[in-house]
């Protein structure tokens, strides 16, 4: 874990209110895996006060300095962040927490596949983990792009020059099918020879309802939480969920310490 | 700085000798091996851990954390590991640091502080004790013993009684009379005072109508209460004799100048720790700046000096 004061390389509008921003971090980046996320500091003033948690988007080739976040300006912290310019300074601690973990690929074995099930800003992590998973790990990758309209559905460029298989569904039919990500994953899953793992991120329903797919069909899934958070290490517990424990017990588990990547199988949804 | 001999900042707290008077605030800093890629241990006046109950509490319902303007209202309701698994799993690590440990100890009866001291009381590694009696979010015990003068002493007493270890008592602002609890706490025999615990509050999302927080109500800290903790800080250094360490907002050196010019002894670092890891380290390097700038020597002779009317200023 680092606190440094990184640059800003870029800072891009992609959508109606979705940013990306990328950021000189060579200590982040040699160390950061999909799905670890970082606490922005996005102004030396007392308001707003507490650090932003953000995914980290992209990690950038090995031989690269920087990585990205894909963010929506939903606040006032994230309305800073777009004025941001590049050379600006920004204090960011990370990589935080515990990513995606993806499989050893088998010898002489083809390769598997995963599926990436996101919501809206679900991306944010995803793509990362597509990214790492076709280049280092030798997965073939199916992604399920939901959103509202089609202006939700983010990065598709970037996937179509990753090369994987795409699936899009939009509420308002404005792009792909009408209807539900997590209806598109069921009909996909209709065809025998399940996936591998199944990753997703994306709110809170969508999750429960993956995680619930998945278990039916006995296929190991990983989700991605968002949480109120403080402090980003473990200290303050201020972003607790409910993991179920063995013999049917529960406890709070701290998602920036022992998420944000869970096994979706042991969360228990609200 | 070569040129300059460096100014003394060692205090002592009732028979707590410090390297310098900055300590990290209970349960913003958990026990301190989360913060130790960010921060050198070793370069703190104290450590205050997370507040320590008899058995382990899972806390309360999320969401447990929302922001405010200039602050933070929080309702953890005390999540800890308990006693037991504190001296087990959390207490090595943090006694291999030259640095005071001191454990924030909470119970929901008289006697379950009283088994949690003598219990601490026989470990090596502890330096002393912060006893919560104020914290507002949980269901028993804690602020019930923090908001009524007679209760307090009662509950000082007895552990009083359990340890000759250092004893402060942090203190809730949620009260009429901070003094008189101040001087309750001290006929009871502690060492010393800790105030102020966090100031109990509320926010309402108007689109759902709900408490933006599980618990309903929670605990305001950071740069928004500092005025309030200066303020009670004065009242009780000046009326009450023990040491008072003061705690609440402190951002920054200046904000903990502030606090040690109305008569803090010490004080603690709390929210900022959140926002800066390193916020308690440029705290202590700001302080001997400002002594070496003003040409403060010792900064014991800047403790307590505040100027109340022209020309009392040394």
């Amino acid at each position: 874990m680092f606190q440094v004061e990184t640059e800003v390389v870029f800072n891009h509008q992609v959508g109606p209110s979705y940013y990306k921003i990328g950021l000189r971090a060579p200590e982040i980046v040699h160390s950061a895996s999909p799905g670890q996320f970082v606490m922005v500091r996005v102004s030396s003033k007392l308001d707003p006060l507490l650090r932003r948690p953000f995914s980290i988007h992209r990690i950038a080739k090995k031989d690269s300095v920087s990585f990205e976040i894909l963010y929506k300006v939903v606040g006032k912290g994230t309305e800073i962040m777009s004025s941001l310019r590049q050379g600006d300074g920004i204090d960011v601690m990370g990589p935080l927490g515990k990513g995606f973990s993806i499989l050893p690929h088998p010898k002489d074995l083809p390769s598997q596949i995963i599926y990436l099930v996101s919501g809206g800003m679900g991306i944010a992590p995803l793509y990362a983990l597509a990214e790492s998973a076709v280049i280092d790990g030798r997965k073939k990758v199916a992604v399920f792009l939901g959103g509202k309209t089609k202006e939700d559905i983010l990065c598709l460029d970037d996937l179509k020059r990753l090369g994987v298989e795409i699936h899009i569904s939009t509420e308002d039919g404005s792009l792909g099918s009408k209807g539900v990500v997590t209806q598109l994953l069921e009909e996909r899953l209709q065809i025998p020879s399940n996936p591998e793992v199944i990753y997703a991120c994306g709110p809170i329903p969508m999750l429960k309802k993956v995680s619930l797919i998945s278990q039916e069909c006995h296929i190991p899934c990983q989700v991605s939480l968002e949480a109120y958070m403080a402090c980003g290490v473990g200290a303050c517990l201020g972003c607790v969920i409910k993991k179920r424990l063995d013999k049917g017990t529960e406890t709070y588990v701290n998602v920036c310490k022992e998420g944000p990547v869970f096994d979706a199988h042991a969360v228990k949804f609200p | 700085m070569n040129d300059y001999k460096k100014p003394n900042l060692s205090v002592t707290v009732g028979n707590l000798s410090l390297k310098n008077p900055v300590m990290t605030a209970s349960g913003t800093f958990g026990y301190g091996e989360e913060y130790a890629d960010f921060v050198d241990i070793n370069k703190l006046g104290a450590i205050i851990v997370k507040g320590t109950s008899l058995k382990a509490r899972c806390g309360n319902p999320p969401p447990r954390i929302v922001e405010t303007p200039c602050g933070m209202l929080n309702s953890i309701g005390l999540q800890n590991v308990g006693v037991k698994a504190f001296i087990r799993e959390k207490l090595p690590f943090l006694r291999s640091f030259s640095t005071p440990v001191m454990v924030n100890i909470f119970g929901e009866t008289i006697d379950e502080y009283t088994t949690i001291a003598s219990e601490l009381g026989r470990i090596h590694g502890i330096s002393g004790f912060e006893l919560n009696i104020s914290c507002p979010n949980v269901g028993a015990g804690g602020i019930i013993f923090g908001v009524d003068p007679a209760s307090a002493y009662k509950v000082v007493e007895a552990v009083r009684k359990t340890t000759n270890l250092f004893l402060m008592v942090k203190l809730s602002p949620n009260v009429t009379d901070i003094v008189s609890i101040a001087q309750s706490v001290k006929k009871a025999g502690a060492d010393a005072i800790s105030l102020i615990n966090t100031i109990t509050g509320m926010a309402i999302d108007i689109e759902t109508r709900r408490p933006k927080l599980g618990n309903i109500t929670g605990g305001l800290s950071g740069p928004a209460i500092k005025p309030i903790a200066l303020r009670m800080v004065w009242e009780v250094v000046s009326h009450v004799s023990i040491p008072v360490v003061g705690v609440g907002g402190i951002m920054d050196w200046k904000d903990a100048l502030e606090f040690l010019i109305v008569g803090a002894r010490a004080i603690q670092v709390g929210t900022a720790n959140f926002i800066n890891p390193r916020a308690t380290l440029d705290i202590i390097d700001g302080i001997e700046k400002y002594l070496i700038d003003k040409g403060i020597e010792d900064i014991n002779n800047l403790i307590g000096s505040l100027a109340l009317s022209e020309g009392s200023l040394k």
